[in-house]
């Protein structure tokens, strides 16, 4: 049963006039506001990048139990005015999703370094592993991973997927495809190299977070935030 | 099994960096250590190793429970009821310490959103009663809003094709019980509408023809246009008016003509056949610009054994 408050959050995205986790829809919109100026465009993108703060740090916080209301506020406050401040001026507007994402985890990094304390997990005081304490976004990370790996020829495709997503060694993907193992380890190669191109999954990254920030976890936290007294994020 | 790692191909080893495991990760950035030359590449494969970490991630179970209160069920991966209820119990109290997310909207932005229309509810059983849930703002149903849209008029289009599929079905089997007579007798063409009439054309016969063709339509019944029918009682008193104004009017007009042509297509849906007979004849014997009409009815008529 939801809290009347709770409540709310669903009020709140029931406004959008699409789901909140379209992330194309939101793309969309903005780009149409940034083309053509309608004044409903941006007040249905800041929605949307508002509702996406909230759901972000309402899930992050849920996780991490000595953060508190006042911190959740903070970091809402700080991620939406900072989206907001750069509707116009990011650069990739058909990467709008990507840039709140930015935001929202060079919040969270930022956020964590100021706390200066250890990551809890739900109910435990299991260290966050690094995979999940990097900050992305995992919906949309995933959707842009799986969308780039199928625009990938036929090829390579299905081998980048059985190696990143299902975690195949390179002998299962042999087995399942028929190739031998050094062509699987030539096809992955190559897909690899059109993925690290690739801009849309470039642009969850490229803004703002120096590489050495990937190194592990809220440990390195502090390390980024030290050269990030706010979060840059650029479009 | 992983191949093993060989330090002779160092390029290859960092595409494989996001499918490793943290200990080969670490163990390549290590041999690495020394090899500047590498460093932009390895921290690439950092980047790039982040994201995939980030995909394959186990969904956040904290990030379900909100996306659910949000109305995302694609979002909402499944948590089991324990975490969750914990997870909801933490979100609430979060929440209630937390400035209201929707004035916190408002301030930042100085727009007010709107009140949500109010929605018809598709499904009786799926809501509470109206009276008892006030539709406002921040007291309102489950929200999938475009989902739900789509799912009503989902249920919307389902229904009227089935009601369209039905309606066809009845229509095709009320237009088959219709009898032979019925068709040949053709009620529905006994219509003489007043404001053709002007002139001269408009006379005391006329009006009784008219009234009396109206009766013949009102006695129809049917519903929705199917399996139509005839009330007998009403039907037989036009054809009485009818035989009346058969009989008074002067054969050579219109009116005259119009009335046998009427009443002979009474007659005949009522199994008067030989009352039917004689009117059409003596519509046919006159030669009038109903004849033809006449004629074909009163053929139908003397081939009596088809009609019923």
């Amino acid at each position: 049963m939801l809290s009347e408050r709770s409540s709310r959050l669903e009020a709140l995205a029931a406004h959008l006039p699409f789901p909140l986790d379209d992330f194309d829809a939101a793309a969309e919109v903005f780009v149409r506001w940034r083309e053509h100026g309608v004044q409903a465009d941006r007040d249905t993108a800041q929605l949307w990048a508002y509702c996406f703060v909230v759901w972000y740090f309402y899930g992050r916080f849920a996780s991490e139990r000595s953060a508190s209301a006042s911190d959740l506020d903070w970091v809402i406050e700080r991620s939406f005015k900072r989206v907001s401040r750069s509707f116009e001026e990011i650069r990739k507007p058909e990467r709008f999703p990507q840039f709140a994402s930015v935001v929202c985890r060079n919040m969270l990094l930022t956020y964590r370094r100021r706390r200066h304390e250890t990551v809890e997990v739900e109910d435990t005081t299991t260290p966050t592993p690094a995979r999940e304490a990097d900050g992305f976004d995992r919906i949309l990370t995933r959707r842009l991973i799986e969308r780039a790996i199928a625009a990938l020829p036929s090829y390579s495709a299905e081998i980048a997927r059985l190696r990143l997503i299902e975690e195949a060694t390179y002998q299962e993907i042999a087995d399942t495809t028929g190739l031998d193992i050094a062509t699987t380890r030539t096809y992955f190669s190559k897909a690899v190299a059109r993925l690290r191109a690739d801009p849309d999954l470039r642009a969850l990254y490229e803004d703002g977070i120096p590489p050495s920030a990937l190194r592990g976890t809220a440990e390195n936290g502090a390390k980024i935030a030290d050269s990030q007294k706010e979060p840059r994020t650029r479009g | 099994m992983i191949p093993p790692v060989t330090v002779t191909d160092p390029a290859h080893r960092l595409d494989d960096f996001p499918a490793l495991s943290p200990a080969e990760r670490a163990e390549i950035e290590r041999s690495l250590a020394d090899r500047p030359d590498l460093a932009d590449a390895l921290d690439e494969a950092r980047r790039f190793a982040a994201l995939v970490d980030a995909a394959r991630a186990r969904p956040d179970p904290g990030q379900s429970v909100v996306g659910r209160r949000l109305g995302l069920d694609d979002l909402s991966m499944p948590v089991d009821p324990e975490t969750a209820a914990r997870l909801g119990e933490r979100i609430d109290m979060l929440d209630a310490g937390a400035e209201d997310v929707v004035a916190r909207f408002e301030r930042l932005t100085g727009r007010t959103l709107p009140p949500l229309a109010p929605e018809v509810a598709p499904e009786a059983d799926a809501l509470p009663s109206p009276a008892t849930t006030p539709r406002t703002l921040f007291d309102r149903p489950p929200a999938r809003p475009v989902r739900a849209r789509r799912r009503r008029a989902s249920t919307w289009a389902r229904a009227a094709a089935v009601l369209l599929v039905g309606y066809g079905a009845l229509f095709l089997a009320s237009q088959a019980s219709v009898s032979e007579r019925t068709q040949i007798a053709a009620l529905s063409e006994v219509a003489i509408d007043a404001p053709t009439l002007r002139g001269a054309d408009r006379t005391p016969d006329a009006d009784r023809l008219i009234a009396a063709a109206a009766a013949v339509r009102d006695a129809r019944r049917s519903t929705l246009g199917l399996f139509a029918t005839y009330d007998t009682t009403a039907l037989d008193a036009a054809a009485a008016d009818l035989g009346d104004l058969s009989d008074t009017a002067d054969r050579r007009t219109w009116v005259s003509q119009e009335a046998r042509l009427a009443l002979g297509r009474v007659l005949l849906y009522r199994s008067r056949d030989a009352d039917a007979a004689r009117v059409l004849g003596d519509l046919v014997e006159q030669g009038g610009y109903r004849a033809p009409v006449a004629r074909r009815l009163l053929d139908a008529v003397r081939n009596g054994s088809q009609l019923d």
